[in-house]
């Protein structure tokens, strides 16, 4: 692993205004991810998890606070640079899996590469590697809705790997899963940041996701620390 | 990128509800004028019209989940939000000319069917799709 950092934030705050007041999601999160790490991001819901994802993902933008992921300041890019960010550089994962469930699972896959104008040719080659890579092979024309949590888990991985990107994000990956599913999405995890380079950032309060990560860290009311596993554990059932 | 979310609304909307209402549609449209005279098409226009309406807002309505997961899927695939207002522009149309097709083809050639109808058609779609988001 290099020590080259790919993911960098400096005290992000955001804050959501609801009809009841405010909410601050995020009170000052810095975080440092070095190139080729797997780490975890614990914390029981509604800390603040989830909008931390989305701001790293350019989904959505900090209140006050730097972001800069593979190089690029997210507070610099305009619509166009944060699409072409997620499209290349950084993918999410989001808990219900963001999958097209009228296109089938190799379309869902092809997508990233239809927009990034890859030829046909080279996007069906790409799609068939990576549905052979996720044992997802014979499930290239069902649809989402015809496929097990843990075979749309890993279709929702396949497409964010489609273009190769640096990071990947996973919100609760395995929220919606059986023990044994839970495990192989982990498992899948573990493959992918090891073949391919892959920087990821799981985000869970499931606390079989220490197992499989480098380092952790706690959010709890928006203010983010790194901790031992043995303390992450602690907070994730909180 | 405009290519790719122009191919994505096109498969939604022949998967969608609104292939199956037009093809309903056709086929009643068929059978209607095939018994009636044709004295009778220029009264129940206003009723055919009233219902293509409603099959329009009823299909985006039944097939909103299957819109709101592909616009997820887009963002998170990379599109950026000139492309998603695209996209909903096209998957609008493309549904009203589907549910507007029947009719031109059954309506024009008696000359019943306004001249008008189908631009209404068409201008008026992504403003009722954007009114059905809304309300979900």
């Amino acid at each position: 692993m290099s020590g080259e950092v790919v993911v960098w934030t400096y005290d992000l705050w955001k804050v959501y205004r609801t009809p009841h007041g405010t909410v601050s999601a995020l009170k000052g999160v810095s975080l440092s991810v070095r190139r080729g790490e797997i780490v975890g991001i614990h914390g029981p819901s509604g800390s603040g998890k989830t909008t931390l994802l989305k701001i790293l993902a350019g989904l959505e933008r900090p209140d006050r606070g730097e972001v800069v992921v593979d190089g690029y300041d997210l507070n610099q890019l305009d619509d166009n640079g944060l699409a072409m960010l997620r499209n290349t550089v950084v993918s999410l994962i989001p808990q219900d899996y963001g999958l097209i469930e009228d296109l089938t699972v190799f379309e869902n896959i092809e997508l990233p590469l239809l927009l990034a104008k890859v030829p046909r040719e080279e996007r069906r080659s790409r799609v068939m590697e990576l549905i052979d890579y996720m044992g997802l092979r014979g499930r290239e024309r069902a649809r989402p809705r015809q496929l097990s949590g843990g075979e749309r888990q890993r279709v929702a991985i396949a497409r964010a790997l489609a273009n190769t990107p640096s990071v990947l994000l996973a919100d609760e990956p395995t929220a919606n899963l059986d023990y044994e599913n839970a495990i192989r999405v982990l498992e899948l995890f573990k493959r992918v940041n090891k073949d391919f380079g892959t920087t990821i950032v799981i985000v869970s309060h499931d606390p079989r996701v220490l197992r499989y990560v480098e380092r952790s860290f706690i959010i709890r009311d928006g203010v983010l620390k790194e901790v031992p596993p043995q303390e992450a554990l602690g907070s994730s059932s909180a | 990128m405009y290519v790719g979310v122009g191919v994505v609304a096109l498969k939604l909307v022949l998967r969608g509800r609104a292939v199956r209402y037009a093809a309903l549609a056709g086929a009643l449209l068929a059978l209607f004028m095939a018994v009636s005279p044709s004295q009778a098409y220029r009264a129940l226009i206003p009723l055919v019209l009233a219902l293509e309406n409603l099959a329009y807002i009823s299909s985006v309505y039944a097939d909103r989940s299957s819109l709101l997961s592909a616009a997820e899927g887009l963002v998170l695939s990379g599109a950026n939000r000139r492309a998603l207002l695209l996209f909903r522009a096209l998957y609008s149309g493309l549904v009203r000319i589907a549910l507007t097709l029947p009719l031109v083809i059954a309506l024009v050639p008696v000359g019943v069917l306004p001249p008008l109808y189908m631009l209404y058609a068409l201008g008026s779609s992504p403003l009722l799709l954007y009114v059905v988001e809304r309300r979900v």
